[in-house]
């Protein structure tokens, strides 16, 4: 229990310990070994936690410890927010860099404690707290369009889990009825164990709740209209880690509920859910992905349909369903905190993301030609680990049988792929503006570009995820999770 | 009074008047009743005691000061700007208080206490964020919603007081602190609070 509060508490204590040191140099490395330190911490929870949690745990402190080297790596130049972000505004709003890592380390925590809980509550709790930490990272422009962010951001998603909040207080009613312990009410491997397959209505009303509630915090249509704004507002390092891990985190909550669906008979209620929101994402973010006018925008319009091909295979169902959910969940996760990383690096050298005024990044550097890597593996194109688990997501659902939502998801594929392809064409050909200069010159160090390239080097690694060691970890999980239905 | 009724009248003032100063008193009246009604379950565990204090106090007396103290600085705050006619207004109570009292006819449903006092709390707090488009109305919906699960949480699981009074603690300090801190920020570049403006970011 000790190590278990250690290593989620790691990445609070490392970006709040540098503070004593003083500002410049020596904060700026501690930050940096601490945050290593706080991020192979994890790995002594092996044979502790189940192959889920240690997998999630893994995932959040890779992109996690990459977002600190990345904005690290800004802020060696200096010690102005803007610096970090490569957004002018938020250089005039905030000089001090301490408040943004403090929040970025509360954020991190927060993420470890929603894929470390082994109850409802404790995850709710984490869920919650990650609101708390990232509203204000959201916001931290502070100009109008980033606050206007941050606010849909937090009256949603503060809706989304208080439906959940909801879900769960009627699924402790239904186990509590069936004689599981208070203490084990909202457990989900004391339900497996005890609760009745022949549940009462009432645990389809909480699953459904309770599906709800964490489909707004994954970003799953009808309830994502928050996430385009605070993804495409926040801060890159920071947009990455919501688009890269956060929705990964509410997509665990999803595979978690599941888990308890399956045991308590409301299985094909919760896949008929995933399966609608899953196809609904998939097409409605692929037809607004073809108009968007923004890199940063169309990344976030692009997390809605990743999150909804993840949903499709969870509605898939089967242990191959489940292991498709969970190698697409991973080769997104690296693959769009990449993207975010370099369109960041773009912004910084541009200082713009309106797609019409980028032109000839091919030429301008690494962080163009890392862009049209991310873009390409966002797209599902080989070699990359989306190819693999797209490819995956499609068997699951010819083996289901479920033809409309995987139609519909192959059309909302089809559709992000046109929408990011043209993107690529428009930013990457032609000749770069020769009069553009970096915000405050060139980085000095390379750990901004480096972070964004192990972020990109994760998204090609992740197409061999399925037949390595953490393939058969992610197996065993999802047979475990599929294994839990009666 | 009976508590049903004062909880009705309160809900529909939420939902139909169209100034911050009614709508604050009757999320008042709302937030005071749901304290007093969650408040026997709490006794039996000093942690959720706490936790239940520690809530109480930012429902009932910060997040009401805060709001107060924003239509003084903003006047024109003090107005909700509803986005329904009252007639469209009034139809929505009455139709929150038929769906509320259906509920307790719903069979899966019947054996729970105060489910239709929750049932209406829930739905007041969300017509509250509906309705109006002054953002400080979004913090009362969002308490008034907190309120409404917590309440729940008391008729469903007693068993469990410490669990519903942090998750209660929870959806408070993000109604109030968060909330109310996003609101000041926000102050500054729409003095009239109005959420409308936050349509130019979507598509």
């Amino acid at each position: 229990m000790i190590l278990l509060v250690a290593v989620i508490l790691a990445p609070l204590a490392a970006s709040l310990l540098p503070l004593f040191l003083p500002t410049g140099g020596p904060r700026r490395e501690a930050r940096l070994v601490l945050s290593t330190l706080a991020a192979l911490l994890p790995a002594t929870l092996i044979g502790r936690v189940d192959g889920l949690s240690l997998g999630f745990a893994a995932l959040v402190s890779s992109i996690a410890l990459l977002a600190t080297w990345f904005s690290s790596g800004g802020a060696a130049f200096g010690q102005r927010v803007g610096d970090i972000v490569g957004d002018p505004q938020a250089a005039a709003a905030w000089s001090r860099v301490s408040v943004y890592f403090g929040l970025l380390g509360a954020f991190w925590s927060a993420m470890l404690l929603v894929v470390l809980a082994t109850n409802f509550t404790v995850l709710w709790l984490g869920i919650s707290a990650t609101t708390l930490a990232t509203a204000f990272l959201v916001g931290f422009a502070s100009e109008s369009a980033s606050l206007e962010a941050a606010w849909k951001y937090l009256v949603l998603c503060s809706v989304g889990i208080a439906f959940a909040l909801l879900g769960m207080l009627v699924l402790a009613h239904v186990t509590l009825a069936a004689g599981i312990a208070p203490a084990e009410a909202l457990s989900w491997k004391a339900i497996a164990a005890h609760a009745p397959s022949n549940a009462p209505p009432l645990a389809r009303l909480a699953v459904a709740l309770m599906l709800i509630g964490f489909a707004t915090k994954a970003g799953l249509v009808p309830m994502h209209s928050w996430l385009p704004d605070a993804h495409s507002k926040a801060p890159a390092p920071v947009s990455g880690l919501l688009s890269g891990v956060l929705v990964s985190c509410a997509l665990y909550a999803l595979i978690r509920t599941l888990e308890v669906a399956a045991v308590l008979g409301a299985e094909p209620l919760a896949r008929a859910i995933l399966l609608t929101a899953g196809a609904l994402s998939t097409v409605f973010a692929g037809t607004l992905m073809l108009g968007q006018t923004e890199l940063k925008r169309l990344l976030a319009y692009s997390t809605i349909e990743h999150a909804g091909i993840v949903a499709l295979a969870l509605g898939f169902g089967g242990p191959f369903g489940r292991l498709a959910a969970l190698v697409h969940v991973i080769a997104h996760a690296f693959a769009k905190s990449a993207a975010f990383f370099s369109a960041g690096l773009v912004q910084r050298r541009e200082q713009t993301t309106a797609l019409g005024e980028l032109h000839g990044l091919w030429r301008s550097g690494p962080a163009g030609k890392m862009l049209l890597a991310t873009l390409t593996a966002l797209a599902g194109m080989p070699p990359f680990g989306i190819f693999v688990s797209e490819l995956l997501v499609v068997m699951a659902g010819v083996i289901a049988h479920a033809w409309l939502p995987l139609g519909a998801g192959l059309v909302g594929v089809a559709l992000a792929f046109t929408a990011l392809s043209r993107a690529a064409i428009e930013i990457e050909s032609g000749s770069p503006h020769p009069h553009k200069k970096a915000l405050g010159g060139p980085l000095r160090t390379p750990l901004s570009t480096g972070a964004a390239a192990v972020a990109l080097a994760g998204a090609f690694a992740a197409a061999f995820v399925p037949w390595t060691a953490l393939g058969g970890v992610l197996v065993s999980a999802a047979t475990a999770v599929a294994g839990a239905a009666p | 009074m009976n508590v049903e009724l004062l909880v009705l009248l309160a809900g529909a003032v939420l939902i139909v008047s169209a100034r911050t100063v009614f709508v604050l008193a009757a999320y008042a009246v709302l937030a005071v009743t749901a304290s007093l009604l969650i408040f026997p379950s709490v006794l039996a565990s000093p942690v959720a005691l706490a936790f239940f204090v520690v809530t109480t106090l930012m429902k009932v007396v910060v997040a009401p000061l805060g709001v107060i103290l924003f239509v003084r600085g903003n006047p024109t705050a003090a107005d909700l700007r509803p986005s329904l006619t009252l007639p469209l207004r009034l139809l929505l109570a009455i139709g929150f208080a038929l769906v509320s009292a259906a509920a307790a006819h719903i069979p899966a449903l019947s054996a729970i206490p105060l489910q239709r006092l929750v049932a209406y709390v829930v739905l007041c707090g969300v017509g509250t964020l509906i309705v109006h488009r002054n953002v400080l109305s979004h913090i009362l919906g969002l308490l008034v919603l907190g309120a409404g699960v917590t309440l729940a949480g008391a008729a469903l699981a007693p068993q469990l007081p410490e669990s519903i009074e942090l998750g209660a603690t929870f959806d408070a300090l993000v109604g109030t602190f968060i909330g109310l801190a996003l609101i000041r920020e926000f102050a500054t570049h729409h003095p009239a609070l109005d959420v409308e403006s936050l349509k130019r970011l979507r598509g």
